[in-house]
């Protein structure tokens, strides 16, 4: 299976970018180089790692865009780890495609990207997305101490989900 | 007693809007308000800090147009320094730009405009979107794909990666291009003009057929800005400013933009924390003017390239007879017509020698200077980076006059014309909401790059009395 974690927000405004430390955690623990020493995902997926039966790819984003859609395609799994503002500390939500974008601002949502997905090439994968809820969004590095201990949650959530398979293989 | 409608569409913690129309009781809309919240703080973030961070801070602020934000901070701090990109640096800068442009432009036609031309304002939203235009036209949509990908690989070629490239330096750039990537990425070049052209012929389609609604739809005089060359020809990286005023004449021409304060003022309204910037002499609101590719091809006298030019002078025949165009829907147009350029203009840079050229940086001499503006023409429109330092480089003071500020007069104009022609009543209609949205959609604001978060962005619109009785609601999204 062909599963496919991306981490999207904004690290620069801090609580936003919980996708990407849970993408930097995931590269750590899998042995791949910590985000801040890469530039932006490989053009040609050379960052893929075998788990088991499974091939995993790890992608952070500022947002979600149009473009996304050729590689979400791709994937059997997706898994998306976001920040979200009201609500829950922490939320697991399956996503179906749905098509409608933003009526003002050039925001795709994970629901819009599915469908994109969906029409564009054929197919779109069963999709979770694990969020926290952020408590700052300044412009500064860092989570907050509370977000911090939700990320660490959903590296945890997400790694029993990607791994889980591995183990019982 | 008036009554105001409301819009709410954005529930993100930046870039809020919401549009009120507030009606008098002969039922017609006194005045529309488009509200955004600009964020300010992040100008006050940058003080204190050594002005050569700023390329890259700065396109922190956008994951849509961070190129524009990257190369007008790097020809601020271009004269912070003191130093003159060499003509290798330039080319390199103006090529990003290009990508950029046709990346958000292309983006901006095929996927957020396409729907309201080609499915029409009055379809269902289920199906007037992205989606609908594929399943409508597939291989429109992959090529409309394919056309932004090409921009961000212009971006990613010279930046080494296709968002937030950090490349620009005081005085040049970091990296250069090689001759096998030009070489590569100006093969694909003719495929992509023919993908502009098919959305010009879709759009003209629509045009001829919908005359009478482009006519009436959001069409207004206002003043027109843009960089230009020293001939008047528009341009996109560099240039000096010019204004040109409601009946088509030049009002300031080659404007140094490093004195943009002397001729440019912020008018502050109570209910928005967005400024209207407008031409002093004119006064406001009566010179508030409109930027972006329509503001643009007002302002300018000719086109450099020749598939560009020859649409421009189509552009010119739907041109009222001072050879202005107010019609706001005509902004798709000139879009397309500002990607012709964009295209024509990577493929001259990248057939050329100099790009390629390894002299990619420009000695510093070592002097600072107190003050630097650095403008560009983004996407959007017009976009102003100002700086001042102290004498070891610390900032002092920013201040970033966003595109979409610049046309907030226009877009609040357009809202209360689209909002009188088609409010029903006390009844919020789904044919109100869709021309709502195309009015906003054709300007292309850039409202919420900077930080998301979950969850579909509603638009709310409600139907209130002042003393805050909802008469009407209507929830899209």
């Amino acid at each position: 299976m062909t599963i496919l974690v991306i981490g999207y927000g904004n690290p620069s405004r801090m609580d936003d970018g919980v996708g990407w430390y849970v993408i930097d955690q995931l590269h750590r623990r899998w042995g791949l180089p910590p985000l801040e020493l890469l530039s932006e995902p490989a053009a040609d997926g050379s960052d893929t790692c075998r788990l088991g039966p499974h091939s995993v790819r790890c992608v952070w984003l500022q947002q979600l865009d149009l473009d996304t859609a050729d590689l979400v395609a791709a994937a059997d799994r997706l898994l998306l780890v976001d920040a979200h503002l009201d609500g829950e500390e922490i939320a697991v939500i399956e996503v179906e495609p749905r098509p409608v974008l933003g009526p003002v601002t050039h925001v795709v949502t994970p629901a819009a990207l599915l469908a994109l997905a969906e029409a564009t090439y054929g197919r779109a994968p069963r999709t979770t997305l694990y969020t926290a809820r952020g408590e700052r969004f300044d412009f500064a590095a860092g989570l907050s101490p509370e977000v911090q201990t939700r990320a660490d949650a959903l590296v945890r959530a997400v790694l029993d989900e990607v791994e889980a398979p591995v183990c019982t293989s | 007693m008036p009554t105001r409608y409301v819009v709410e569409p954005v529930t993100r913690i930046e870039g809020h809007a919401k549009i009120t129309c507030i009606v008098g009781d002969d039922g017609q809309v006194q005045q529309a308000r488009f509200h955004v919240v600009e964020f300010r703080g992040f100008e006050k973030f940058c003080e204190g800090r050594h002005f050569s961070e700023m390329p890259t801070l700065t396109e922190r602020i956008c994951g849509i147009c961070p190129v524009s934000h990257h190369l007008a901070s790097a020809k601020a701090i271009d004269i912070l320094a003191d130093s003159k990109p060499t003509s290798t640096a330039y080319l390199l800068r103006e090529l990003m730009h290009m990508g950029q442009m046709t990346q958000s432009h292309g983006m901006h036609f095929f996927h957020l405009a396409g729907p309201d031309l080609i499915m029409g304002p009055d379809a269902d939203p289920a199906i007037r979107n992205v989606v609908g235009v594929i399943q409508a036209n597939p291989e429109l949509a992959v090529r409309a794909v394919q056309l932004r990908k090409w921009g961000q690989e212009i971006i990613a070629a010279i930046g080494g990666r296709k968002v937030h490239p950090n490349v620009a330096v005081p005085g040049g750039m970091a990296a250069g291009i090689s001759r096998d990537v030009g070489n590569a990425l100006l093969a694909e070049a003719p495929r992509h003009l023919e993908t502009v052209l098919i959305g010009i012929d879709l759009l003209l389609a629509w045009v001829k057929n919908n005359l009478d609604v482009v006519k009436r739809f959001a069409v207004f005089p206002s003043y027109y800005g843009g960089l230009v060359d020293p001939h008047g020809a528009l341009e996109l990286y560099d240039g000096n400013w010019r204004l040109t005023d409601p009946r088509g004449r030049v009002a300031v021409d080659q404007y140094d933009v490093q004195r943009y304060l002397d001729i440019v003022g912020e008018h502050v309204e109570s209910w928005t924390t967005l400024k209207f910037p407008y031409y002093l002499e004119a006064g406001y609101p009566d010179g508030c003017y409109r930027v972006g590719p329509l503001g643009r091809l007002n302002n300018s006298s000719y086109l450099k390239t020749p598939r560009a030019q020859e649409e421009f002078e189509k552009w010119k025949s739907f041109c009222n007879a001072d050879g202005v165009q107010e019609a706001t829907l005509f902004y798709h147009y000139a879009r397309l017509i500002e990607t012709i350029f964009c295209i024509e203009r990577a493929q001259l840079i990248l057939s050329g020698d100099e790009v390629y050229g390894s002299d990619i940086m420009a000695a510093t001499p070592g002097r600072l200077k107190p003050r630097g503006v650095g403008v560009i023409e983004a996407p959007r429109g017009t976009l102003w980076h100002d700086y001042t330092i102290d004498e070891n480089g610390a900032l002092t003071n920013v201040n970033l006059i966003v595109s979409t500020g610049q046309n907030n007069p226009a877009m609040c104009k357009s809202v209360e014309m689209v909002a009188n022609t088609f409010l029903s009543g006390n009844t919020i209609t789904e044919g109100m909401l869709n021309r709502l949205e195309m009015a906003i959609r054709a300007h292309d604001p850039c409202l919420s790059c900077s930080t998301h978060a979950i969850g579909q962005m509603p638009m709310v619109v409600e139907v209130v009395t002042e003393d805050g009785t909802v008469l009407d609601r209507a929830v899209r999204g």
